[in-house]
């Protein structure tokens, strides 16, 4: 990716006179060149680089142009995801079902079942075990392959493209193929066990309640550090290797080098990758849907999974519309942490 | 032992460990696509005996030629279609709303920026009961245009806030050639700006459309008209309620997995670097 416009502070200042005036220079369509070039002269020591709105009729027909390009998409998101949002709140609150698809107003009353209902307690429990583990295994692989892709040895320009295979592997397919590694007896994992003598017999790991779970996010780890390595990676490399070569000088041993120079330096991305990895682990179930389909029992259903399965298979919206907004109100905490980092390393602007 | 020998033995002691890691690192990335490989070309005898073989002991097509003809064969077809669809609408859209996106000046850009962030992290299942009810009342449930235009849902806040990042990279000093050149800014933007971001584009769209590739959940909603059926709802039904056939499922998955390698082979460069910086910096 190349290197982007160092972006200052154009966001706040942008509408005060004085920018206006500096950077509408080269924006205006003025048809003298001279006077043009002598604007772009005094644009060049504007600290503000980015073109802004010209002045006058000519603003006005910008603005419109630029509201007429952003309203076609912004309709569309409205209509495929505000308004589900809405309409997910509204559903929660009534009933319905296959035979009467008419939503009828109950008010809380689909609520109260839900956390009245041991089974929605189980896969909320379900849905933070999965999340967790499957963040911190992702961090942790990602961690140790971003740092150990970091140095240079033979190949491993190699294996920094392919380190990507399982992330660009479909998850329809990475759940196939991890149920067949995973099958009891036709699968190399529980032949590579036995053979190490981890294991007697032919545990079935996607076929037991107390291992169903732990046995999906295994696949879903592989599937999903890749990204965490890559970002991981970038963001290693990103730290000067001065400072850490004047860390060793000051007599810093390697994990000192990397506890107080290299991590308070990847922090920004850390934080990022996990509160993003969160979000993608909290919202996925195509692996489980395919691996166990949520069983044996709830046991390795999640609360993504249990709203497909809600309404699709029991056909209740109303239901599966009240685990959504459950779902909803998870992930508007995690909205507001990720708004606020970007809004602080200045990515919305 | 003297200091420089010990020293030589530290290094040989990294080296050993950094390969030992790069190995255990590869084999744990390859193993599941190189079993998915391995299996897809062995017998249905093979495939079923105990223990499990790693290498085919004999090698057969026959997996692989079964999953590329008939019903699956036209999935794949299904899949095309549906997926390119809805990537050119995505990128499409994604490039407008672009123009007043990478540039300062609108009012209350900047919410709309936290807006289209912040629709991207809605899990799938949540929008899909009211995406599947509209859709139902509009007449386009087993379309394969509902279908694109439903999954635009998840694909067109991915596909803005990536493009975002590709086009304000190009340096402004280029649009402001154009200008200077007598084009307006509108056609600056789309004749000098977007087709100096195409490799950026292209990791978009590749982006997209193997999002769109490897969607089941809203397809196994949209499409139940096995005509229309994409690659992973025909996946899904090589599953047998007691038994499955592993090679042939293993064969289907490979095939399903050529075109999305050519396209990341195609775009890698671009596309790695990109995703990781635009999560991170916007």
């Amino acid at each position: 990716m190349p290197p982007r416009p160092p972006q200052t502070s154009e966001a706040s200042t942008a509408t005060s006179p004085t920018a206006r005036t500096g950077r509408a220079a080269a924006r205006t369509d003025a048809p003298d060149a001279a006077t043009a070039r002598a604007r772009v002269g005094r644009e060049r020591r504007s600290p503000l680089r980015l073109p802004s709105l010209p002045r006058g009729r000519a603003r006005r027909r910008e603005t419109l142009l630029r509201l007429a390009c952003l309203a076609p998409p912004l309709l569309l998101l409205g209509v495929l995801v505000l308004y589900p949002v809405l309409d997910v709140a509204w559903l929660s609150l009534t009933h319905s079902s296959l035979i009467n698809p008419d939503p009828e107003f109950v008010g809380g009353r689909n609520y109260a079942e839900a956390f009245g209902d041991p089974q929605f307690r189980a896969v909320l429990l379900n849905s933070l075990v999965w999340t967790v583990v499957v963040v911190v295994a992702q961090f942790v692989l990602g961690m140790t392959a971003a740092v150990l892709l970091s140095k240079r040895f033979r190949g491993s320009a190699v294996l920094r493209v392919l380190v990507v295979v399982p992330w660009i592997m479909p998850g329809i397919t990475a759940g196939l193929v991890w149920k067949m590694l995973e099958d009891p007896y036709l699968g190399p994992v529980n032949a590579l066990l036995s053979g190490l003598g981890l294991v007697e017999g032919n545990p079935a790991w996607l076929g037991e309640e107390s291992t169903s779970l732990y046995a999906v996010a295994v696949a879903a780890a592989w599937k999903g550090f890749p990204m965490s390595a890559v970002m991981y990676l970038a963001a290693y490399q990103g730290v000067p290797e001065e400072l850490r070569e004047a860390a060793r000088m000051d007599g810093a041993r390697p994990w000192q080098v990397f506890r107080h120079v290299t991590l308070p330096g990847m922090a920004p991305t850390i934080r990022v990758t996990l509160l993003l990895t969160t979000v993608w682990t909290f919202n996925s179930f195509d692996l489980i849907y395919v691996m166990t389909k949520g069983g044996p029992g709830v046991s390795s259903e999640v609360l993504s999974s249990f709203i497909y399965r809600t309404a699709f298979v029991d056909v209740n919206h109303g239901s599966a519309a009240t685990y959504g907004m459950v779902s909803v109100t998870v992930l508007t905490v995690f909205s507001v942490f990720y708004l606020r980092q970007m809004r602080h390393t200045g990515g919305l602007r | 032992m003297n200091a420089r020998a010990r020293k030589q033995w530290r290094a040989t002691g990294r080296a050993t460990g950094l390969y030992a890691g790069a190995l255990a690192l590869a084999a744990f990335v390859l193993g599941p696509f190189v079993w998915m490989l391995l299996t897809a070309l062995k017998t249905p005898r093979e495939v079923f005996s105990r223990p499990p073989t790693w290498w085919p002991r004999e090698v057969t097509l026959g997996n692989l030629r079964d999953a590329a003809t008939g019903e699956f064969g036209r999935s794949l077809l299904n899949s095309a279609l549906v997926c390119a669809g809805t990537t050119v609408l995505c990128l499409a859209l994604a490039l407008l709303a672009c123009y007043t996106l990478t540039r300062p000046g609108l009012r209350g850009r900047s919410g709309m920026l936290g807006a289209i962030l912040v629709s991207q992290l809605l899990p799938h299942a949540v929008l899909l009961v009211p995406i599947y009810r509209m859709a139902g009342d509009l007449g386009l449930l087993n379309t394969r245009t509902g279908l694109m235009v439903a999954m635009l849902a998840f694909n067109l806040p991915v596909g803005i806030w990536l493009l975002r990042g590709y086009l304000s990279a190009v340096p402004i000093e280029v649009e402001e050639a154009a200008r200077m050149d007598g084009l307006s800014q509108f056609r600056a933007y789309w004749t000098v700006v977007v087709p100096l971001s195409v490799p950026g584009i292209m990791a978009v769209a590749v982006f997209v459309f193997f999002t769109a590739w490897q969607d089941f959940i809203f397809a196994m909603v949209f499409l139940t008209d096995p005509d229309l059926g994409t690659t992973p709802l025909a996946l899904l039904g090589f599953v047998g309620k007691h038994s499955v056939n592993w090679g042939l499922l293993m064969g289907a998955s490979t095939v399903m997995m050529i075109p999305v390698l050519l396209l990341f082979a195609a775009v890698q460069r671009h596309l790695v670097g990109g995703l990781a910086a635009g999560a991170v910096k916007g």
